[in-house]
């Protein structure tokens, strides 16, 4: 079930409304009927629906048997390694079986990195063990269930034990949120996944090929905040505070920032259960660089099958050891925030020359693309360079003002939460802000007929 | 509980605050950019109320091959062409509905060649959208309810409501512009609705027709449209004919209509089979039409043995003049009258027909000689268009002539010069000049067929070979004479 569809909608909709009235004692129950009825709705094969339910209850008996023998090392050893090789399994079993048809379970890469969270924290003695019903709220949350965020066990269980108290603002903002999401979603990042498709074409290069480089950049990012978005949106309005996925990432003045601000959820998840495990920075720099790089591996394996995965993750693992090796020798100046502005340049220009390896499905296209970075294609006006990529003047205008609008919105957001701000105004401003949202979602958005809507990418990890 | 009910209002309250809002948006702002509006509808019904005779509904071929001129000179009848590319029944359906809506019409001609195998090929996304998109309120909503298919008919409802895809091409320095747009058009379609086309291949091949092979029957939906047409018919007292404008056919298709016209027989309705008639109406593909659609001669042919069936007395109410419909078919008759006799014309028995019915000039220099024998036919030909001599018995006897709309302005034994409408014609005894140009200087006699006000010229040498005109064992114009 795409969350672009009705079905998803009403589905939030109707589960708000029955967690509204009747979570005021319980959560738990109530919160596993709506993800029953989310599951149905979702049509998923019965092999897949019995995998989910085989892992939650082996992730339920797993974290009972570590807390009854503390001692062994065995059942977190096989809790943990049985769902991460049926990860990879099916991650790779495309890549190496390319004609046997197999098809990884939608949400698996996200509900199997929440089963190992919260064996991880049973294992380390931070969360409780909790019973059966709770640990399948958690690990099949359903407005997180198909691409994450991967939320902690600790703050969900938390929530799920305390009675439902409707707060008309929060639940607002969890609207409101979710809303946002679908509008990046619809009016930004489709149209720029049209737009990218156009410049990236394979008779292009020079200045067509950079800008379809810089498109898919903010393609990707406001296609997953979008998600993640209506993801945490949807939560909240469910009476679940789920923490932010993307913190204006572009804005990151280097790539360890930038980290720090995608994918917060995965990045944390790596960093807390394998780069920390692993010894983190604690037994030197060299096994720390191992570390940085097997960490960025596994990211690289997490996020797809195929080779340009893992030299994307690998790209990214290099030049955070570069980037920390030359923190090493400089240090950090008080000079040095004079220079934000480039840096913020030279990060994203490094983290959109990753991203052509991660679009890329083979070794050739991503040669291909670079190749074509290095060739001078200049045409001699904005409505040439249009027509040449086969859009219209209009559209290459557009794309410059959601690429502003992009920047705007995350300047804004750096400092500030931009939905308590939003609450904050009037009634008149709120309202003036939402009509110009749907007069701009009305004309530009990507619906109806002409238009076709894409997948959002993660969800396919 | 206090609360709890204020929280319910505020929630209720700023959901229908926010639908509204948006509906308010959506409804201003989508037809703004709607993709091709087209105007025809508009074109359509700002014409003046109730004033409609004979309404022509169908696909293009029906657009070529009924031309409300051609009828006008017949019968002075208003009459209109509602058609649209591969137009299904049940959009002609619709399309009648929304006629009805400030016309009354007395008699509707239906073309069905979309109920035949060969209109597939025609089949297109564009087909119910360029029909849906002559109508107006509530009529569109309910065509795009008969879309058979079901996807089909989602797509266009989908369609009607949410294309907004003109944002990518609107030049934003022109906005104004724009907004003018989309607005309804002003204006009318100078032509109702037939599509006029000039002769491309003039040439005389006969329609080919075949014998029923195979028996077939109509669709469920193909009745059901065809009812609801006859029925809608029926209530507004329209008298209905459906017809097949000649075109080539071939053997499935002809399986397919004879199941159409035993259909309407067993229904009692009348129907004219232009295909089957060709013949005997002297319609040539090449001459009159291409494999599909009539040229302007072809929708003479056909629509002129329309009118020879429809009079005042099919009328409902009287035919009442209007100045606004005056004005266009006066205009379009004009045109009617290039259509017919431009320079791709060279079928001079035509020529000298059409001179007669459509406003034109007729120039005429003969010199008379013992070789200039031209026939009784042609003889009689050359006198209705309005020329006074008598070129069988006065063979040898020289003559120069002006006619103006089939009426003889001028004549002469001897050269002489004439002026009309500010233009200069010379006829001289080797060549006629218009303000100093030749137009005709062959031979023993030329024929110049031009427009009142000499936009276009058509100038016919006839020679000594040619005294025979081209009729005699010619195929067509190609060869120049016959022996």
């Amino acid at each position: 079930m795409n969350i672009l569809s009705a079905e998803f909608l009403i589905l939030c909709a109707a589960s708000a409304v029955f967690l509204w009235v009747f979570s005021r004692f319980q959560r738990k129950l109530p919160v596993l009927l709506c993800n029953l009825a989310f599951l149905y709705f979702l049509r998923a094969r019965p092999q897949d629906l019995a995998y989910l339910a085989a892992l939650i209850i082996s992730t339920w008996l797993a974290a009972k048997l570590i807390k009854a023998w503390p001692g062994k090392r065995w059942p977190l050893v096989l809790s943990v390694s049985v769902p991460a090789a049926v990860l990879l399994l099916f991650k790779y079993a495309g890549f190496v079986l390319p004609h046997a048809g197999i098809m990884m379970p939608l949400g698996l890469s996200f509900y199997t990195f929440r089963a190992i969270s919260y064996i991880a924290e049973c294992a380390k003695g931070e969360c409780e063990v909790k019973d059966l019903i709770a640990v399948a709220d958690y690990i099949a949350f359903f407005p997180v269930f198909q691409a994450g965020p991967i939320n902690r066990p600790q703050p969900f269980f938390k929530q799920l034990e305390t009675p439902f108290v409707f707060d008309y603002r929060d639940q607002k903002n969890g609207f409101i949120q979710a809303v946002l999401g679908l509008f990046q979603k619809l009016v930004i990042a489709d149209q720029l996944s049209h737009l990218t498709g156009a410049f990236l074409n394979v008779k292009l290069s020079g200045i067509y090929t950079l800008l379809g480089v810089i498109l898919y950049a903010f393609q990707i990012y406001v296609d997953f905040d979008a998600y993640s978005n209506v993801a945490v949106g949807t939560a909240r309005l469910l009476g679940f505070r789920i923490s932010r996925n993307f913190h204006t990432p572009y804005l990151a003045v280097s790539l360890r920032d930038f980290w720090n601000r995608w994918h917060i959820s995965l990045s944390s998840w790596l960093r807390d259960y394998i780069y920390i495990p692993l010894g983190g920075g604690r037994k030197g720099l060299v096994r720390k660089y191992l570390n940085t790089l097997a960490v960025f591996f596994v990211s690289g394996i997490w996020h797809g099958s195929g080779m340009m995965f893992i030299v994307w993750g690998l790209g990214h693992g290099v030049l955070n050891v570069l980037e920390d090796i030359l923190r090493q020798k400089v240090g950090v100046k008080p000079w040095m925030k004079w220079f934000a502005p480039i840096a913020v340049l030279f990060n994203f220009a490094a983290v959109a020359f990753l991203w052509i390896f991660f679009r890329s499905p083979d070794a050739a296209e991503a040669g291909r693309i670079i190749a074509s970075l290095g060739s001078v294609q200049l045409p001699a006006s904005a409505a040439e360079l249009a027509e040449t990529a086969g859009i219209t003047y209009n559209e290459l205008l557009w794309a410059g003002v959601l690429i502003l609008m992009v920047f705007i919105s995350d300047l804004m957001r750096y400092k500030t939460d931009m939905l308590e701000f939003l609450a904050n105004r009037s009634f008149p401003v709120r309202w003036a802000f939402y009509l110009a949202l749907m007069i701009i979602a009305v004309i530009f958005g990507v619906y109806g007929p002409g238009y076709h809507p894409e997948d959002f990418i993660y969800v396919t990890f | 509980m206090k609360k709890t009910v204020l929280n319910i209002l505020r929630i209720a309250f700023k959901c229908v605050l926010a639908c509204a809002l948006f509906v308010c948006v959506w409804v201003k702002l989508t037809p703004l950019f709607r993709t091709e509006r087209n105007p025809e509808g508009d074109f359509f019904r700002n014409l003046p109320e109730q004033t409609l005779d004979v309404v022509a509904l169908g696909s293009s071929h029906m657009q070529y091959a009924f031309s409300p001129a051609f009828f006008y000179t017949r019968t002075g009848l208003y009459s209109y062409v509602l058609g649209s590319p591969c137009q299904p029944l049940s959009m002609t359906y619709s399309l009648l509905r929304e006629c009805l809506k400030r016309q009354s019409p007395s008699v509707a001609i239906i073309d069905v060649f979309t109920l035949l195998p060969q209109s597939e090929v025609c089949y297109a996304d564009g087909m119910f959208y360029r029909a849906i998109d002559e109508m107006s309120g509530t009529t569109r909503a309910e065509a795009a309810d008969l879309v058979p298919d079901e996807s089909v008919r989602l797509q266009y409802k989908y369609d009607l409501l949410m294309n907004h895809d003109n944002w990518k091409t609107i030049d934003l320095n022109a906005l104004d512009e724009h907004m003018e747009t989309v607005k309804p058009s002003d204006g009318f379609n100078y032509d109702l609705g037939y599509v006029p086309a000039l002769p491309e291949d003039p040439e005389y091949y006969p329609l080919v027709t075949y014998e029923v092979k195979e028996k077939k029957e109509l669709l469920a939906s193909e009745k059901e449209d065809l009812d609801r047409i006859m029925d809608l018919c029926r209530e507004n007292d329209i008298r209905l004919i459906f017809v097949k404008t000649p075109y080539v056919i071939d053997q499935d298709s002809t399986d397919k209509l004879a199941a159409v016209w035993a259909y309407l027989d067993e229904k009692g309705a009348e129907y004219i089979d232009y295909v089957e008639k060709a013949d005997e109406l002297d319609w040539f593909v090449g001459m009159d039409g291409d494999s599909w659609h009539n040229n302007s001669w072809g929708a003479k042919i056909v629509t002129d043995d329309l009118a020879a069936r429809i009079s005042g007395k099919d009328l409902k109410q009287p035919h009442r003049e209007d100045p606004v419909w005056e004005e266009l078919l006066k205009g379009m008759v004009r045109n009617a009258a290039y259509l017919l006799m431009n320079v791709r014309n060279v079928n001079v028995y035509h020529l000298l027909e059409d001179a007669a019915e459509y406003p034109s000039i007729l120039l005429c220099r003969y010199k008379g000689g013992k070789w200039t024998t031209l026939g009784d036919t042609e003889n009689e030909y050359l006198q209705r268009a309005g020329l006074n001599h008598d070129f069988v018995k006065d063979f040898d006897k020289s003559y120069y002539a002006v006619v103006l709309n089939g009426v003889l302005l001028k004549e002469s034994s001897s050269p002489f010069s004439f002026t009309l409408h500010d233009h200069k014609i010379v006829l001289g005894e080797d060549e006629i000049t218009i303000d100093g140009a030749s137009v005709g200087k062959a031979g023993e006699m030329d024929l110049v067929f031009a427009s009142d006000s000499f936009d276009w010229v058509n100038p016919i040498p006839v020679d000594y070979q040619s005294r025979w005109f081209w009729n005699n064992g010619c195929e067509g114009f190609r060869c120049t004479a016959s022996e």
